[in-house]
């Protein structure tokens, strides 16, 4: 017993040392090397799409694949291995930390663009603008008609993104803060669905990411300022969050190349052209 | 009769978890099943024939059910264990009987986020029974059939009833669990007049983090009860595990000690186990992953000849989303073979193991 006792910890030991010195990557399991994986948050998305598709227009052997899911979907391919970059919109929680560094990951976040979060209605509601108590009120049930705020039509129909989204997370933090959501509220799993479901229903409010705004929605001012690049950047915008790319340690090969090129002046373009905002 | 009315009782709490979640978005109904086909050889010694048998068998069916408000800052758990075990199996120890299919509530409670004395710290109060937060056996995720050591030589229930504090350290550095038991497991009840429940078991685990891919956790029990019958007695159990990840590959040590005073015997016995257990994984592509295992536990430092060692050698192969075939071979092998008669005649156990863990 005890001598196996000191050979196994020995061994252990022995193990712990040197891994994490020198990336053990078998041949057999390693992507191509220009192939690159991105996933998670939906608010990331488009603007992950839109720079893979110029990045390898320009880098022709790059390969790169982006999806969604949801950011606590995408943090967690990262610490599993499934994944290159990990988008998020909201910073990693300390308990993915944590799992994440018993699996061998350190993740670093970069962050690549910044996002309002602008709260819509119908078209055809006459409300103009509303404070962060009254989101508040309206989304944990205390304002229940459009009449108590300013706005036209007759019940509050509560829209929200579901509870694994990042978006709902920095809503949940600016807005409830500590509030409970109104049991009734439609639950969505998309930025998009959001946006569709409040454009065809007369009385609906909801929350999304700013590059989901359209003529076929109406953005709210909140606290009387109206959600824009300029007031994202110049921080009077309230609901407003930074978006990251997290990778396992410092970005390198084509991870770094990417993130590179969406921080480069090419790049951040490509953020605003996607309707959100640059990094200052 | 008995059998008849528990089948009910799960199928009813299905259907009602179904409907909760086509009701309410924030619930969660999910589980999963072990399918399980054993080749096994046993029982032998040098002057007796080895046994075998082999049969399919579930031994475990865990329906779960989840429902979470992040605002309310609240999570409520809910696991039904179900397994039929080769031959029935006493549901009740002292109470007689046998079935073929024995049901528990594994897990049952609630999660408080938002705690007003605790302010910003990262952590959750959690009510109910749960896991019991030492060693391994509440991170064993089963790379292999086989429970956690602890788990397997029945030094600590995997869940017991009680309430526990649940944090993370700042940075992401660690973790850490404090919690008040029962101290008798999930299995009983502190409702029943023939146990003498009095003295609560105490658990307190940390884990540290200081680097990607290392981490280390120290666990220990107090006055852990094995209160079935008149007399309880102190039972402390200690246990530390040396872990890491890189790459393909992770693995850990742990080593484990228990000391329970009522198995103590002037001259014969100390009372005193001991146990290590070492686990290997490789990933060798995103559905192919090979496990080694090696424990050696010894269940009384000074009683003779009954440590036991166990080997296990595991390939698991992922066959879809939420199918995953493992393949073991485990050898339960007795340090000290006997030789003759009044010898210690422990005998090895063989199995082959074929599961297919199925998720849903």
């Amino acid at each position: 017993m005890k001598k196996f006792v000191k050979i196994a910890v020995a061994a252990a030991l022995a193990a712990m040392l040197v891994t994490p010195a020198f990336a053990w990557n078998w041949p057999w399991a390693q992507k191509a090397g220009n192939k690159l994986s991105t996933q998670g948050s939906t608010t990331v998305l488009p603007i992950a799409q839109a720079e893979a598709e110029v990045f390898m227009k320009t880098n022709k052997a790059a390969d790169v694949s982006v999806s969604g899911g949801g950011s606590g979907v995408g943090i967690a391919a990262l610490i599993d291995g499934s994944t290159d970059i990990a988008n998020s919109s909201r910073p990693i929680k300390s308990k993915e930390i944590v799992q994440a560094k018993q699996k061998g990951v350190n993740p670093v976040g970069t962050i690549i663009a910044n996002d309002g979060i602008a709260v819509v209605i119908n078209n055809g509601n006459s409300a103009v603008g509303l404070t962060i108590e009254q989101l508040k009120s309206i989304y944990s049930g205390e304002i229940t008609k459009w009449s108590q705020v300013g706005g036209s039509g007759d019940t509050i129909v509560v829209i929200s993104r579901d509870s694994a989204s990042g978006t709902f997370e920095v809503f949940n933090e600016l807005v409830l803060k500590g509030a409970k959501l109104r049991p009734d509220s439609l639950m969505m799993a998309s930025n998009k669905e959001i946006a569709e479901t409040v454009a065809k229903t007369p009385g609906a409010i909801g929350y999304v990411g700013l590059g989901y705004l359209s003529g076929d929605l109406k953005a709210l001012k909140v606290n009387g300022v109206i959600p824009s690049e300029e007031t994202v950047l110049n921080g009077e915008y309230k609901l407003a969050r930074p978006l990251f790319m997290y990778t396992n340690g410092e970005p390198k090969g084509t991870a770094k190349d990417f993130i590179d090129f969406i921080l480069s002046a090419e790049g951040q373009k490509i953020v605003k052209a996607t309707g959100f905002v640059v990094i200052k | 009769m008995k059998k008849g009315l528990s089948f009910v009782l799960v199928l009813a709490f299905a259907l009602s978890c179904v409907a909760a979640v086509s009701a309410e978005p924030v619930a969660k109904f999910y589980g999963y099943d072990w399918l399980r086909y054993d080749y096994q050889v046993y029982g032998g010694s040098y002057a007796v024939t080895p046994k075998s048998n082999n049969t399919f068998s579930i031994p475990r069916t865990y329906l779960r059910y989840k429902v979470a408000d992040d605002a309310a800052g609240y999570e409520g758990n809910l696991t039904i264990d179900i397994n039929n075990v080769n031959g029935g199996e006493v549901v009740v120890a002292g109470k007689g009987g046998s079935v073929d299919w024995a049901s528990w509530v594994k897990n049952a409670s609630v999660d408080f986020k938002k705690i007003p004395l605790l302010g910003d710290i990262d952590a959750l109060i959690r009510v109910g029974q749960q896991n019991v937060y030492f060693g391994s056996i509440d991170t064993w995720q089963y790379p292999v059939i086989e429970k956690a050591l602890e788990d397997k030589n029945g030094v600590v229930s995997s869940a017991d009833q009680g309430i526990s504090l649940i944090g993370k350290i700042p940075a992401g550095f660690g973790a850490y669990e404090v919690a008040v038991y029962n101290g008798t497991g999930y299995k009983t009840t502190a409702y029943d007049a023939s146990q003498n429940i009095t003295d609560k078991a105490y658990d307190a685990s940390l884990l540290i983090t200081p680097l990607a891919g290392i981490y280390v956790r120290g666990s220990y029990l107090h006055k852990l009860t094995n209160g079935i019958g008149a007399v309880t007695a102190n039972y402390d159990a200690t246990a530390a595990v040396l872990g890491g990840a890189s790459g393909p590959i992770e693995g850990f040590v742990e080593y484990l000690v228990s000391d329970a005073a009522k198995n103590y015997v002037a001259g014969s016995k100390s009372g005193v186990a001991v146990g290590v257990s070492g686990y290997i994984g490789v990933k060798i592509t995103d559905a192919i992953s090979l496990h080694l295992r090696m424990d050696s536990y010894n269940p009384d430092t000074r009683a003779k000849n009954d440590e036991v060692n166990t080997y296990i050698a595991g390939a698991n192969l992922k066959l879809t989303d939420a199918t995953v075939l493992q393949i073991n071979y485990q050898l339960d092998a007795n340090k000290y073979p006997g030789h003759g008669s009044g010898d210690n005649n422990l005998t090895n156990n063989n199995q082959f193991m074929t599961q297919l863990v199925w998720s849903w």
